[in-house]
Order: C-alpha cells, then structure tokens, then sequence
C-alpha cells in the first residue's frame, strides 16, 4: 500500500531522515518507536506530505506521491492524520469541525454530514459535546474529537502523531482505547508513540528508529523481547549508558573515576551505588586488567535503568580467556563479590565480555 | 449596566468639554492687552496674528518691531483670538477690517494704513490662463467705464444685507466652463451666505462669465491651497482679496487690480466689550446665529453627509486593498513581497494630509477628478497600509497546526486558508481594525485643504461668517463623537458575530 524508498529529508542545519526504506502493507498497524530527534514526526509528516522530502520517493497506492504534480488534496483525503496538539478548528463547535470537510470536500449534504458527524462521535463517546466549542473540552475529549474528525473523510490510511504525548497521563487511557478499537478494525495505522506497552500490545509491526533511518522493523515480540540490535535493546529497556574507552598504557584514572561519579549524579544514583561503580572499575581493571599482557583495548559499558532500579557494568577486552579466579582467597574477587548481586562471564575465543551487576 | 455606566462616563466627559469651552467664553472679556493701543509701534514686541500663507507675513516683520507671530488659517480665527487676549493685533485689508467692525462688536482698526496694496483675480501661468487674464483685464476696464463696477462696490461694501445677492451663471456656457476657486473666510470679497459663495469678487466673476458666455463652477479651498490650486491648474482662476506680489506674480498670471485698497491693523476694542446680555440670551442668539439663520445647518448636514460617505467608502475600499497588500506580503515572490513592504513603509511614513495634497495637485493636478474621489483613494490607500499590516499579523498569530489540519482534511492550501485561518485571524484584527476606523474617520477632518465641504470645513466656513468659536466647534466635536460612537456599536455587532464565544450558533 505505501513504499518508501531512499527517503531522505534535509533541514538547514539537521537531517532528520537519512535513507529510510519500509513497505506498509494494507491492514498493518505500525507503531513507530524511538528516541526524539531521529526523525519519527518528519517520517509521518512525510508520508502525507506535509514536509516535502529532499531526495527518495513515496507510493501510495502505486502514485509517486514526491512528484511535483501529486494530487495532494487527493492523498490527504485518502490519509487521516491526527495531531500531537489536536488542532481542532477553535472558530468552530465540535459538530461543526466533523460536518466541515465532508460537506465541502465530499459534497455531503448537511443531514448526511450531521448524522455521520453525531455518529462518530458516538463511538468516542462525546456525543454530548457536539455544541461544545474545543476551548471547553479537556486535552484527552480534543483528542477523541481530532480521530473521529480525521475519520470522517473515511480514510484508508491514519497516521497518528505522537496522539498521547500533550495528554495528562490521567487522560491517555481514553485516547489510547480509541485508537485500541480503531485497529482491530483493520484500518491501516501508522502511530508514533511513546507508549511502549501500547505499541506492544496494538500493533503488528513495530519500527525502532535512529540515527535518522529504521534501524529496527519487526513484530513486537521481536522488537520488545528479542531485539536483534544493541541500540533497540537499550531503548526497550530504557538505559541510560555510559561508555568509555581503556586504553591500557596510559589511562587517566582520575578522569574515569569522575566521569563515573558525574554519570552516577546525573541519573540520580545513591552515594552508594556510585561508589560502587568506581570501587569495581578500580579492583577489576586497575588491580587485575591492567597488569594482564596482550588484552589490549578495554570497552567499559555501564549501563543503568531506572525502571529496574539497576546498573550493569560490563566490560569487553581481547586476549585469551580471562575471567574472574574462582580462588576463594583471591582479594579482588573476594571484594568485587562482596559489592555486586551477580557476576558473568563468556568467551568467543577471541574476545572476553565480563558483566557484573550492581 | 455596562452600558448604563458607559453612557454616564460620556455625558461626564461631554460636560467636562462644555464647561472648559464656557470657561473659555467668559474669559475672554476680562482679558484686553492691548487695551489703549493708538500707534502701530505700542504694538512692537506683542503677539500678532498672521494669515497662513498671506502677505501680511512679511509686512508684519517690516512694520512692527519684533513682532511674535502667530499662525492662522483665518480671518475668523484671528477675530476671536485678538478678542480672547490670545494675541494684541493681526493685519487686515481695510475693506475686510470694515466689514468686521460692523459685524463685530469688540474689535477696531488703527487709523493708520501700513501699505497701499492691490488686489486681482490670479490666473495659471499657461497659454490659456494668459488668455483668459487677457479677455478679463478687457471686461474689467469695460465695467469700470460703465460704472458697473461701482454698483457692485456699493451693494457688497454697503450696510443693505438683502441686496447683496447674486444670479449665477449656468454650470456649462457656450464658450465653456471656468473653474473657479477662493477661500470662503475672506468676506466681503469672498464667502458663504444662504450656502453659496457670494461676495465682491465672486460678483464681478459672475458678470464676466455672463458677458463672455461662460459656465461657471466654485470650490471652496483654504487661503493656503488657493495659489497651489492655480499652479496645479485644478482651477481657471482665483480670487479671495488676493495681493498682488512679485513672489507670487512668478507662479501665477494677475488681472488688473479689480479693487485698490491698504492694510490696517487690527486690535481689541475694550470700550465696545461693556454692551453685554445675559448669558441665555447670549447663548440662544449665537445658537441662532450659528445654525439657523441663512439655514446654516443644512451646511453641517451635508457635511456630515460628505465626512460619513469618504469615510465609509475609503474604510470598505481600504479594507479590501488591505487584504490585498496582506496577501502581497505573505506571497511566496520575493520581489512581490519587497513592494508591498515598500508601500507600506511609504504609507505609513507619509502624513495623510500632505499625501492628500499630493494626489490633488501633483498626481491628479491635471485630471478632472472630483476631489471627493481623491480623498477616498487617498484615505483608502493609507489605511490599506494599516489594515494589511494588522491583518497580517491576525494571520501569523493563527497557530501553524490549524492550517495543518485542513491540509490534512483534504482541504487546498486556498481553501484553508479562507475557511479554517481568515476566519480566526479575523478575531485577532477586528477589534485593532475597529479603532484604526474610527480614527480613520476622525482623520477625515483634513479633507478641507482640497476643496471638500465636509463636516469640519463646514463648521469652518459657519466659524468664518460667524467670528464664533463655541457653538461650530462645540457642536461639530459632537457630532464626531457621535458619528464613531454609532459605528463602534456597529462594529462591535460584526464581532460577536464572529466570535463564538458571545455568539452561540446552533446546527440542525
């Protein structure tokens, strides 16, 4: 139904989309996931050419929809969009912002464009609204009005804008229901969001994306469970990381040891828990990496989530297989014990990957 | 109740005008500060009145010694000043002095002629103004040799007002029609009686245009924008007590002189300022003399009826290319842009009256374009200039998403824009646009200077034959007021209307 190809869209100053590639079939329900400022909102905005791409092309149908003579009034009626700010018409009442476009666009009569209009709004559940002017209703009831607006020009297609992120959070629930229904009525949806379970549970595909392209397209089992890149991964789970270098012969210990302590603060971490982090980089690689030969560069990950009120650090070195000594009396492994919940260790014959959980 | 509260606030208001104009009234006969004056040189160093534009500007520096000049559009004007103590002298012609003596009480002139002067018709320095200069100086020697002329003298220099009337030529005439204009304050050669411009010059005007078969139309424009009505060719000729100087003989034909007179001074007269009535009298006489006698209210109607017409037109045009301009300025031509930006600037940096002036003279000077229609592109252009500017930012002020949403309705960027963003940007310009309107009919005040009798012009002239202040000027401040009080009511109606808000619509 929509291919897009190399598509690619320059700003002045940022290239929000790099070389995007995807193909949405008829009836998929896509969320499109990802951190802000890789280019999600300009996809969408793209797709019904709100933004008009730089390079690569879009069909729709079969239509190059980049070409300079696209139909677009045409396209927009076949895409409903639904908005991050609502943007109901303010001038006029909720029944009117429903009848508006049907009766110019359609050619509906008003009766018709009335009826359709009270029905709709029916199925959000604000029938009782239709004399309301927008200013009246609360952010989650605008909502509700915006889709049952963009479903009244009877789309095959909506694209949701991040439809939640303006909402209280006491009011997501109304919308994301809405849109809940929506989908398991086999309308083709593409919806940006941030809402990882609702992603999770109402779409079929989901496309992470970063650095300006998809860089992850699969189910949400996948994506969510199973994610094939480390980038996803930390997504999904919503780490915070800190990455650094090591490089054996000449390291500043002292510039480490802060930038751990920085990192600690700027997450919110215990005292403690800082402490921590700098107690094992300091027994694992100052005492024991360090004086091993031919291990070479040492990557240090620590990696923190919130949400599971966890820090993992773990480190990447080469050289022959070199984990922590099982020796009882060993004084590093004693220490570096007594401080973490679980340690592990694997070896590909080529590299060590050490995980030590605080 | 608001409007209970509003109404009380404008009758407070009005009463603080009317007892600061009254306040005004009685003082000025206590004040008399050249109370004794014989000589021209106990004047040296006082303030004294001087006609815009008038020879007597240089003929005050010549006669009296540091003389502090003060600047006046009339004669009329000067009368109640030198009255009111607000200046000691102003110089006048003799026969104007006369007549102001009679109608006057209060003032008097020295017996002491500061210069000999004479004064003529004044004709464009063209072809066709030297030929007109040319038949004239031959009627003028005609009339003088039939005595002709001294009939007229006596009927307009006399104290008989029932005979100073005039039968007027037809508009049209076999050999053509002359433009005529002059300034209505200089009685008794030119002013308005029963509504129509009378006076010595203006007979001499009709008896020529009768023997030599011309039509004949006047217009009545300030002493200041008489010569440059001539220079401009706006008129065939011009006459209002005009001196004849060599400055002026350099951009204008003159005429033989059609009558010879001098220049006096003109000062307070204390000893006439006892014979007072009461103050009711006071007041139903001068009302009576402002507004009924000669019917010269119907004056201030049709004036009023001029001001609201310019006013109205130039708004609804002004509207209209505003919108226009607007459009020009938010177009995505570069070039396009660059001009309605530089109209614009233009516009607003030009004052209105001096633009007025410009589009009568200069760019219409030739054509013969009524200057009602001037003054309404004139107004319409300058506030086009505000209204686009205004409008634009009602428009930008509209949020971007509103204009998103209707693209992605399925609506043209041409449909949403009339649709979804003109009509909420209307709610952000109307009520700024409303006041700019209102002063915009305030500002049509001015139109006087190219020949339109409207509502103050109107009230000017009255002022001019009345040597009155109060009563014109009062009541025209009035009727202003009134004029923009109905139409902020009437524009506040179109505003609910527009907004939501106040105005609940009901579908099916």
């Amino acid at each position: 139904m929509i291919v897009i190809r190399n598509l690619r869209k320059e700003y002045p100053n940022i290239t929000p989309l790099k070389n995007v590639n995807a193909e949405i079939k008829k009836g998929d329900v896509i969320s499109i996931i990802g951190p802000s400022g890789t280019g999600k909102s300009t996809l969408l905005r793209c797709i019904n050419r709100l933004e008009t791409p730089t390079s690569g092309e879009i069909l729709v149908d079969g239509v190059d929809i980049c070409a300079k003579k696209a139909d677009l009034p045409g396209l927009h009626r076949k895409m409903g969009m639904v908005f991050q700010s609502f943007n109901l018409f303010g001038h006029m009442s909720i029944i009117e912002n429903l009848m508006c476009a049907p009766m110019d666009l359609l050619r509906k009569s008003k009766k018709e464009a009335y009826d359709c209009g009270m029905e709709l709004l029916q199925t959000v559940g604000l029938a009782s609204k239709a004399e309301n002017y927008p200013d009246e209703l609360s952010g989650g009831q605008k909502q509700r009005v915006a889709i049952a607006r963009a479903l009244t020009m009877e789309p095959e297609i909506l694209l949701f804008d991040e439809p939640t992120s303006a909402l209280d959070p006491t009011m997501v629930g109304e919308v994301l229901s809405v849109i809940k229904r929506l989908a398991d009525s086999g309308l083709t949806m593409l919806i940006v969001t941030h809402e990882m379970s609702f992603a999770k549970n109402v779409s079929n595909r989901v496309f992470y994306m970063d650095e300006g392209i998809i860089y992850e397209d699969g189910t949400p089992q996948q994506i969510f469970e199973n994610p094939k890149n480390e980038k996803t991964r930390r997504f999904i789970r919503q780490l915070k990381v800190l990455s650094l270098v090591i490089n054996k012969s000449d390291f500043d210990f002292p510039a480490i040891n802060s930038s751990l302590e920085e990192f600690g603060r700027k997450q919110m971490m215990p005292q403690r828990r800082i402490y921590r982090t700098q107690l094992v980089f300091e027994e694992l690689v100052m005492q024991r990496l360090v004086c091993e030969k031919d291990i070479g560069e040492i990557h240090m990950d620590v990696e923190y989530s919130e949400k599971e009120d966890s820090v993992d650090m773990i480190f990447r070195y080469g050289g022959k297989k070199l984990g922590l000594p099982d020796d009882e009396d060993d004084l590093t492994a004693i220490t570096l014990r007594g401080v973490t919940k679980s340690i592990s260790h694997k070896y590909d014959g080529k590299e060590n990957v050490l995980v030590l959980k605080i | 109740m608001k409007i209970a509260i509003k109404r009380i606030l404008c009758f407070l208001a009005l009463s603080v005008l009317i007892a600061i104009s009254l306040c005004g009234c009685s003082a000025s006969n206590d004040i008399g500060n050249a109370e004794g004056v014989n000589e021209i040189s106990q004047l040296n160093g006082c303030d004294i009145g001087v006609q815009t534009g008038s020879t007597f500007d240089v003929m005050t520096d010549e006669c009296i010694e540091n003389a502090q000049k003060k600047y006046y559009e009339s004669f009329a004007d000067m009368t109640v000043a030198v009255k009111q103590g607000k200046i000691s002298a102003f110089l006048v012609d003799e026969p104007l002095a006369r007549m102001l003596c009679s109608e006057q009480g209060g003032i008097r002139y020295l017996d002491e002629y500061i210069s000999h002067e004479s004064y003529a018709f004044a004709f464009p320095k063209t072809e066709k103004g030297a030929a007109l200069r040319d038949s004239f100086n031959k009627f003028l020697s005609e009339i003088r040799e039939d005595g002709t002329i001294k009939e007229i003298e006596d009927r307009w220099f006399g104290d008989d007002d029932t005979a100073k009337s005039i039968t007027y030529p037809d508009t049209t005439g076999q050999s053509g029609t002359l433009h005529f204009t002059g300034t209505s304050g200089s009685a008794p050669f030119v002013y308005v009686k029963d509504g129509q411009l009378v006076g010595y010059d203006v007979d001499i005007l009709c008896e020529f245009c009768k023997r030599n078969g011309y039509g004949l139309e006047m217009s009545d424009v300030d002493f200041a924008a008489v010569i440059p009505a001539i220079t401009a060719e706006k008129a065939d000729l011009a006459a209002c007590c005009i001196t004849v100087t060599e400055e002026r003989a350099q951009s204008v034909y003159f005429s033989d002189a059609d009558y010879e007179g001098g220049v006096v001074v003109m000062v307070a007269d204390s000893a006439a300022a006892g014979e007072k009535s009461g103050f009711l009298e006071n007041l139903k006489d001068s009302f009576y003399k402002n507004f009924i006698k000669e019917s010269r209210w119907k004056m201030l109607l049709s004036g009023l009826g001029l001001t609201v017409l310019i006013s109205v037109c130039s708004g609804l045009a002004g509207a209209v290319l505003g919108f226009g301009v607007c459009m020009l300025r938010r177009c995505r031509n570069k070039a396009l842009r660059g001009i309605a930006a530089v109209y614009i600037r233009i516009m607003q940096g030009t004052p209105i009256l001096v633009f007025l002036m410009i589009l009568y003279y200069v760019v219409f000077g030739k054509s013969d374009i009524s200057p009602v229609v001037v003054a309404v592109i004139g107004f319409a252009v300058n506030f086009s200039a505000y209204v686009s500017e205004m409008m634009r930012m009602g428009i930008e002020s509209v949020d971007k998403g509103q204009n998103e949403a209707a693209l992605a309705l399925g609506y043209t960027s041409r449909q949403s824009f009339f649709k979804v963003v003109f009509p909420q940007a209307a709610r952000h310009f109307l009520p700024v646009i409303k006041g700019e309107f209102i002063s915009l009919v305030k500002m049509t005040s001015i139109v006087g200077y190219i020949t339109i009798q409207d509502l103050t012009k109107a009230s000017d002239i009255i002022r001019s034959r009345t040597y009155e202040a109060f009563f014109p000027l009062i009541v025209t401040a009035v009727i202003y007021f009134v004029i923009s009080w109905l139409l902020t009511l009437f524009l506040g109606r179109i505003e609910v209307r527009l907004d939501p808000k106040k105005h609940k619509r009901r579908v099916n």
